[in-house]
């Protein structure tokens, strides 16, 4: 039987490649001011930074519950008796820990097995492209696994925030809110594997996005790259034509930023997020 | 500044010995010792030192902070603080002794090239314990030859043109009499004056701005110096006695230093000229503020001196009082003899990178803000931003890397950087930043995960992407590239060179605004210094958002001395 493809809808997939490669997307929640909303599902990226810039009260976001990983999984398992379950990074969500408890209450004889992106975004989002890629060609569980891991070892992914606002509010910034907070106005470039790191501050936006770029284009043999945006897709444009002419030839997905990570980069947020080609020697 | 070891007051009697010619050898030949070199420049550099501010104002820019003739004079301090430590009679190494005072002493890039000078001059002496005027011209064709290797680019019409002339007098006239050091050091004397006063026929800025050379001028004094020495002519030499009242207030403040009341803050200093001045309210104020408190004068001068953990309310109330001169404003454990102050007296840590990173910086604000971006060691430059090469290098050394970067922020700091890092057995690249919001990007271009070269080549690109604006008063009335300045002008420096005369701060930032802004520009911060207000800053931010709707606008307190704006555009 095939491989069934879980993930969340932090990785930003766009709508049409989920469907092509029979993805299961289990839905973020975002609260704002006690209302609960399932990301991509009850509200969209645009009414939520519209919502966000309006709202007085900061959003908050918080993991799939255990329960809507439950219905996912029990729903495949009908069809399948193997699952990958691949998420947001488990060092700054929920995400893997609930699915974790889904499956140990799982009665279906389904073997899943879920993995840590330790990434977002793209990031994650092309992992999940490997291993629905890998399933569709019909890899066996280990192997698509393997597929995944593989990405997630070779993919890299930056951010630029307008401001650290709304990361501060996010909560999961405190470890490197000192090196960024200071005396001027900066936007911090941030990069995520595993936890989330700065790479890199500009005073300017135009300085911020040129810098992302350049960090983005540092490695040697890209083959796929992801260029993320929120409410700015002229700039989302600016680093698509700039990716074409540094790297003819190459696929570059533009895609815009779920609300779950909108809400922790705030109106402004860019992203990139590159895979290296596989190396052929040992 | 805190006494030398640099005895001014004694030998006198040697000196009256000395200056009827040293020691005779044979009938014509005279030598000379290491301790009649000594003499000779101990008074050259006391000339010097009355000369100072002379040299100071003749700075092509009509700028307060021009210092050739402070930075050479405490170059030559150092210089001869060396001298005097050797104890040597022997001229070889007390001329050896003095290059190793001026290399590390050198302040400013006159400072550095001097320092090179007197390096090839002790070449030339190396072979001598005793020397004659012969030597000396020797000695004086070395110096000439190292002072142009000192500077990558040498331009005609400075230094480098006088000591050359200097050195082909010399010989000529030591051709023709032989034996006598006078005569020689005379011709030099008056070959030096000469190409000094030709300067202005060399570089057009300095005929426009109607002043010769600073330093070949520097130089022209010093050799006087030492002329006047040979002739005994004492009387214009009389040493600043002990009535002197800035050798008073060096002891004094000094004293204060030393009892250390406060370790950390700044040790602030100003002048202040007004009418009715009094110095027991003054001192009540300043008692408020802080402590190690000194205030002398009467109703017309004050000088204060105190250490304040807010310098810049000390000089507002100074201000308020009348006009303002000789700001000092130091890092108190910097000024103790750790140019690096210590990580609790800021908020800040330094990042610790692959590559350590030196940044030179006057102004307490200013020294915050490259903290707070994660500089690894901060420099004061001091109310003249000419550290020595000897604080730059220890900065050097002061960085747990191997690797570092130094940012000088200033093109007077830029070969006494380049004197310190080949001094270093650590690899280190100088990027030439020239300007303050220049060091800013560059610092904020580091990859803390990249090399030393790599990063070289990121922070001098990012240099290159930011413009400045400098504004400070006129010091002299002048004219500069067709404008027209007159003395106590509002003028403002674009990019390194004079653009702009205003009567007011405001108006100069207005204009060299309108002259800068692009469709580039969307960041302008404007960094006020210790003679303006939060107020007034704030005033100017919101005129200029009003001109420029769409920039963004910021205000930093930089607490810089002589320069009450400056103003970075990205």
């Amino acid at each position: 039987m095939t491989v069934r493809v879980v993930t969340d809808s932090t990785a930003d997939l766009p709508p049409e490649v989920v469907e092509a490669l029979s993805i299961t997307v289990v839905p973020a929640t975002v609260i704002f001011g006690g209302e609960v909303f399932r990301d991509g599902i009850d509200l969209t990226t645009e009414q939520f930074f519209q919502k966000l810039v309006k709202s007085p009260v900061a959003p908050s976001t918080s993991q799939a519950s255990a329960g809507a990983f439950q219905e996912a999984y029990e729903k495949l398992a009908t069809e399948t008796d193997t699952i990958a379950s691949i998420h947001l990074g488990a060092r700054f969500s929920g995400m893997v820990a609930a699915a974790s408890i889904a499956r140990d209450s799982l009665k279906a004889p389904c073997r899943i097995e879920i993995v840590d992106s330790k990434t977002a975004s793209l990031g994650l989002g092309f992992a999940v492209l490997a291993a629905a890629r890998a399933a569709k060609e019909g890899a066996g569980l280990d192997a698509v696994i393997a597929a995944t891991e593989s990405v997630i070892c070779r993919q890299h992914i930056f951010a630029l925030l307008d401001t650290l606002e709304y990361a501060r509010r996010g909560g999961r910034i405190s470890h490197i809110e000192a090196l960024l907070g200071t005396l001027l106005h900066l936007k911090p470039i941030l990069t995520i594997h595993g936890d989330i790191r700065a790479v890199g501050r500009t005073r300017t936006r135009a300085a911020a996005l040129k810098r992302m770029f350049e960090l983005a284009m540092a490695y040697p043999d890209i083959v796929e790259v992801g260029v993320m945006y929120a409410t700015t897709p002229r700039d989302a444009d600016l680093l698509a034509g700039w990716t074409r002419e540094r790297l003819p030839g190459v696929p570059i997905h533009i895609v815009r930023l779920g609300p779950a990570l909108g809400a922790h980069g705030g109106p402004g947020v860019m992203g990139m997020a590159v895979v290296e080609g596989e190396k052929t020697e040992t | 500044m805190a006494g030398g070891k640099f005895p001014l007051t004694s030998a006198e009697s040697d000196r009256h010995a000395v200056a009827t010619g040293g020691r005779r050898r044979g009938r014509h030949v005279t030598t000379y010792s290491g301790k009649d070199l000594r003499e000779m420049f101990a008074a050259a550099t006391t000339w010097l030192e009355q000369n100072a501010q002379a040299i100071n104002s003749i700075n092509v820019f009509p700028v307060p902070d021009g210092d050739t003739g402070t930075n050479m004079y405490l170059t030559m301090r150092a210089t001869m603080d060396e001298a005097y430590e050797s104890g040597s009679e022997a001229a070889n190494v007390v001329a050896g002794a003095m290059a190793k005072g001026a290399l590390m002493g050198a302040r400013g890039n006159s400072g550095v090239i001097l320092s090179q000078i007197l390096r090839g001059f002790a070449d030339g002496l190396s072979e001598k314990e005793q020397f004659d005027s012969r030597d000396f011209v020797a000695a004086l064709d070395e110096a000439a030859v190292s002072a142009d290797r000192a500077v990558s680019h040498p331009v005609e019409g400075t230094i480098l043109t006088v000591m050359r002339a200097v050195a082909a007098a010399a010989r000529e006239r030591s051709r023709k009499l032989r034996g006598n050091l006078k005569n020689v050091l005379t011709a030099a004397v008056d070959a030096a004056k000469d190409a000094v006063a030709k300067t202005p026929s060399l570089l057009p800025a300095l005929r426009e701005a109607g002043v010769v050379d600073a330093g070949g001028q520097g130089l022209y004094v010093m050799l006087e110096g030492a002329l006047r020495y040979l002739r005994g002519d004492l009387a214009s030499l009389a040493p600043l006695a002990v009535q002197d009242p800035e050798r008073t207030w060096a002891r004094s403040t000094t004293a204060l230093h030393d009892i250390g009341e406060t370790k950390y803050g700044y040790c602030t200093e100003f002048l202040v000229s007004g009418e009715k001045l009094t110095a027991g309210a003054t001192l009540e104020r300043m008692l408020e503020l802080g402590d190690s408190v000194l205030v002398v004068g009467d109703e017309t001068l004050l000088r204060v001196h105190l250490h304040t953990a807010e310098p810049e309310i000390a000089i507002s109330y100074g201000r308020s009082l009348g006009e303002l001169s000789q700001i000092k404003v130091d890092n108190i454990e910097e000024q103790a003899g750790q140019f690096v102050a210590r990580v609790q007296a800021s908020r800040y840590a330094p990042d610790i990178g692959i590559v350590g990173t030196v940044v030179v910086v006057s102004g307490s604000g200013l020294e915050e803000v490259f903290r707070s971006l994660g500089a690894t060691a901060v420099v004061p430059g001091g109310a003249t931003m000419n550290p020595s090469t000897r604080q730059i290098l220890e900065a050097i050394e002061y960085c747990p890397q191997e690797e570092v970067i130094v940012l000088p922020n200033n093109k007077n700091v830029i070969l006494g950087a380049q004197q310190a890092a080949k001094n270093s057995r650590k690899r280190v690249r100088i990027v030439r930043t020239l300007s303050v919001p220049q060091g800013m990007a560059a610092l904020l271009a580091l990859n803390p995960e990249g090399g030393l070269d790599d990063n070289a080549v990121v922070m001098e690109d990012a240099r290159r992407e930011v413009q400045t604006v400098e504004v400070t008063k006129a010091i002299r009335t002048t004219t500069f590239g067709g404008l027209r300045v007159r003395v106590g002008q509002d003028i403002a420096l674009l990019n390194g060179t004079l653009a702009v005369a205003e009567d007011s701060p405001q108006a100069a930032v207005r204009e060299s605004l309108k002259r800068l802004v692009n469709d580039q520009t969307s960041l302008v911060t404007v960094y006020y210094g210790a003679l303006s207000t939060a107020e007034d800053a704030g005033a100017l931010a919101d005129e200029i958002r009003a001109v420029y709707p769409s920039l963004q606008v910021d205000i930093v307190y930089g607490g810089q001395p002589h320069y009450s704006y400056i103003v970075s555009l990205e």
